[in-house]
């Protein structure tokens, strides 16, 4: 089954690295950009029908739709729960509290802090 | 009344011999334990009392001496004697003079031509218990006195319908700037800004003792507005209903309070701004260590590596130096 990746965060820079790190790792993924949570959200209604495997890679802090508002806003779209779509937070914030809150998100897969590492990605890639 | 045995002293204030010696028999007679001192006119009876009137129990004073005669002698001896009671003597004569007296602190009168021996023994023992009394009541009333004007806090005595002042307390005057005399011609709710009276009206029908939480504002004389907590307790003795209440002057504390949390904000946010902000470039850079790491490909790649490197660390200093700049202003203020 073909991956793609799609990843929400307003850091070009960062967006960069882990572009040239996936495509490093395992070059048959495909990559998507978002700048913005709303810009992320677009871009799941397209890939709702694709039987593709959807990797979402959240930033929480973004101008326009921060990562919390996309997953609220998530709970009411229709590729809500899709099993092939599976959404990590990836923050900055070493914040307690961001951790805990995070918890109260049954759709997200998981948490990572920033940077991703080359073995962080291989994981996520594997799920 | 037969046998009074406590120590007797007694001052005769008395001009005239035959009725010293007469009143002199009488006391002897029914007190067994008597010190009569006689002082034959004003002059000898003021400098007596100036030296020993913690010795005398009880004064018989004529009202005819040959120095100094009727109101004025009563007034001047009370003068020099504050707590004993003074019995006046008096004839027919000068019976109305000896009535209104009563009135002016004197105890009470005996008309020379009808004492007897019981008359002045029960005369003297009602008056001495009666002073016995009086005294205990005036250090009561001083006592509660200076509990209220030697309060510290402001403290006032309202009437309890219309909120007028009927008393006010040493520290009331000293914070308000008005004097005791200005108060009185206040309400409480004059106290209040224009607008505001209405809410503590309210409060004080509320019958809720402690108005707790809620800050009011109380303007000064010079216009200076004060925040205060007030606490009030209705008084209903069968004399007077009233109202205490008491301020205490919570202006310094609210003014640290509100300091506090603004500083607690800023806090807040240069904590938040460690996690989200200052971690991101820094997590970049770390991200862009990785890539290289991953990949050290051409000298192209390695060159753009390093140009961003360059971009995230300045980005990270301007960082710092903000949050450097911010924990400042906090210390300074």
């Amino acid at each position: 089954m073909k991956t793609t990746t799609c990843i929400i965060d307003d850091d070009a820079i960062y967006r960069m690295i882990i572009v040239k790190m996936i495509k490093h790792i395992d070059s048959s993924v495909d990559v998507l950009e978002c700048e913005n949570g709303r810009s992320g959200m677009a871009c799941l209604e397209r890939l709702k029908n694709s039987f593709d495997k959807v990797v979402v890679l959240l930033d929480i802090n973004m101008p326009v739709l921060d990562g919390w508002g996309f997953l609220d806003e998530m709970k009411t779209c229709s590729f809500y729960g899709l099993p092939q779509v599976v959404i990590y937070l990836v923050s900055s914030s070493t914040d307690e509290s961001d951790i805990v809150k995070s918890k109260g998100y049954t759709n997200l897969k998981g948490f990572f802090h920033k940077p991703l590492t080359s073995e962080d990605i291989r994981a996520i890639l594997s799920t | 009344m037969q046998n009074y045995l406590e120590r007797l002293s007694v001052l005769v204030i008395e001009d005239n011999q035959g009725d010293f010696i007469l009143i002199e028999d009488y006391l002897l007679e029914k007190f067994k334990n008597v010190e009569i001192v006689h002082c034959p006119d004003y002059a000898t009876s003021v400098d007596f009392l100036a030296k020993s009137k913690d010795r005398i129990s009880v004064v018989l004073l004529d009202l005819n001496l040959p120095d100094l005669v009727g109101v004025e002698l009563i007034r001047s001896i009370i003068a020099h004697n504050v707590k004993v009671p003074i019995i006046v003597l008096t004839g027919y004569s000068d019976l109305a003079m000896a009535k209104s007296s009563l009135q002016i602190g004197v105890y009470d009168y005996l008309v020379k031509d009808e004492i007897s021996p019981t008359i002045l023994q029960k005369t003297i023992i009602y008056a001495l218990h009666r002073s016995r009394f009086i005294n205990q009541i005036e250090d009561e009333k001083r006592k509660f006195e200076n509990l209220f004007n030697f309060s510290p806090q402001p403290t006032w005595l309202l009437d309890s319908q219309s909120l007028r002042i009927l008393q006010a307390n040493i520290a009331a005057q000293n914070t308000y700037g008005f004097s005791l005399d200005e108060f009185l011609q206040m309400s409480f709710t004059h106290l209040h800004p224009k607008g505001q009276g209405e809410r503590i009206e309210q409060k004080f029908t509320s019958n809720d003792g402690q108005i707790s939480g809620d800050h009011f504002t109380h303007v000064l004389r010079s216009g200076k507005e004060i925040t205060v907590d007030i606490y009030f307790r209705e008084i209903d003795e069968t004399t007077m209903s009233g109202l205490i209440v008491q301020v205490n002057d919570v202006s310094e504390v609210v003014k640290h309070i509100n300091t506090i949390e603004v500083q607690n904000t800023q806090l807040r946010n240069i904590a938040w701004t460690q996690s989200h902000v200052v971690r991101a470039p820094l997590s970049r850079m770390l991200g862009i260590v990785n890539l290289i790491e991953l990949k050290a490909g051409s000298f192209d790649e390695l060159l753009f590596c390093l140009q961003q490197l360059r971009i995230s660390s300045i980005e990270l200093n301007d960082i710092i130096v903000g949050i450097v700049e911010e924990s400042n202003h906090i210390e300074h203020e």
